[in-house]
C-alpha cells in the first residue's frame, strides 16, 4: 500500500530537504521500516536503540495519535498519510 | 539546518509587539507562538499558540501535536516556512532552561521573553547548531 510519510520541518535536513516520503507499507512500523531505510539518518531522530519510538516524537494517523490507537502495529490503509509531529514544549 | 555562526534573526516590529502582548496576557502563565517568515532567519509573523501544559504552566509549556500541524502546515500553505517557537519565563531571566535544551530541535529557532510582575522584558534568541550541542544565543533584530 502506498502511504505518504509527512516530515516535518527540523526532520527535513535528515531526509534530503523533502516534506513528504511516498513509502510501501502495510503498518506504521512497515513505514518507518522503510523510511528509514530510505532516509537512514532519520533512524536515530526518530527510534530509541531499542526501535521504539522516540518519546521525543509523535506519530499522527489521520489526526490521531498513533500511541492512542495500536501504537508501531497500527494498520494503514492506501492513500493513508501518517504525520511525524515533533514535541515542542520546555521550562 | 541551522543558522550561520553570527547571522542575526531579524523579527518584524509587529511580530514582536505580538510576542510580548501575548506573553503579558499569558502572566503568570507560560505563554508560547510559533514563529514564520518567507527564510530562514526572517520572522515576519508569530501565531499566538496555546500553551497545553496542565500541571506546571507557570514553568512550563506544551505546544499539542495538531497546534503544530496547524502551525506548519498553514505556514506553508501560504508560501511561508515554519521558523521556530517563542515562549515566555514568567519571573526569570530570558534565557534558556534546561528542559527547553531537553526538548530543543536543532533548524528550530527558540525565542525567550521574560515577564517581570506581568510586564514583558527581555527578548533573546537561540538556535542550536547540532543535536548534542548547546543554545546559542544570536543577535536579534527589530526592524519593519
Amino acid at each position: 500500500m502506498s502511504v505518504r510519510v509527512r516530515i516535518p520541518t527540523p526532520l527535513r535536513p535528515y531526509a534530503g530537504g523533502r516534506n513528504e516520503v511516498a513509502v510501501s507499507a502495510t503498518t506504521v512500523q512497515s513505514a518507518l521500516d522503510a523510511l528509514v531505510a530510505e532516509a537512514p539518518e532519520l533512524r536515530p531522530q526518530l527510534l530509541a536503540e531499542d526501535g521504539t519510538l522516540r518519546s521525543f516524537v509523535n506519530l499522527y494517523l489521520n489526526g490521531e495519535d498513533v500511541r492512542t490507537r495500536a501504537g508501531l502495529a497500527t494498520p494503514l490503509a492506501d492513500g493513508d498519510e501518517l504525520k511525524v509531529v515533533p514535541a515542542i514544549a520546555g521550562g | 539546518m541551522s543558522l550561520d555562526a553570527g547571522r542575526p534573526v531579524r523579527l518584524a516590529a509587529q511580530a514582536e509587539a505580538a510576542i510580548r502582548r501575548e506573553a503579558a496576557r499569558a502572566y503568570p502563565h507560560e505563554g508560547c507562538g510559533a514563529l514564520v517568515g518567507p527564510a530562514e532567519g526572517e520572522v515576519s509573523e508569530t501565531l499566538p499558540l496555546a500553551n497545553r501544559e496542565s500541571a506546571s504552566p507557570r514553568t512550563r509549556f506544551t505546544v499539542a501535536p495538531l497546534d503544530y500541524l496547524a502551525a506548519e502546515e498553514g505556514a506553508e500553505a501560504r508560501g511561508l516556512r515554519l521558523l521556530g517557537f517563542w515562549h515566555s519565563h514568567p519571573d526569570h531571566p530570558a534565557r534558556p532552561s534546561a528542559t527547553d535544551r531537553q526538548y530543543a530541535w536543532p533548524g528550530l529557532l527558540t525565542l525567550v521573553i521574560a515577564v517581570e510582575r506581568g510586564e514583558p522584558r527581555d527578548l533573546t534568541a537561540w538556535d542550536v547548531p547540532g543535536p548534542e550541542a548547546p543554545f546559542r544565543q544570536v543577535e536579534l533584530q527589530v526592524g519593519p
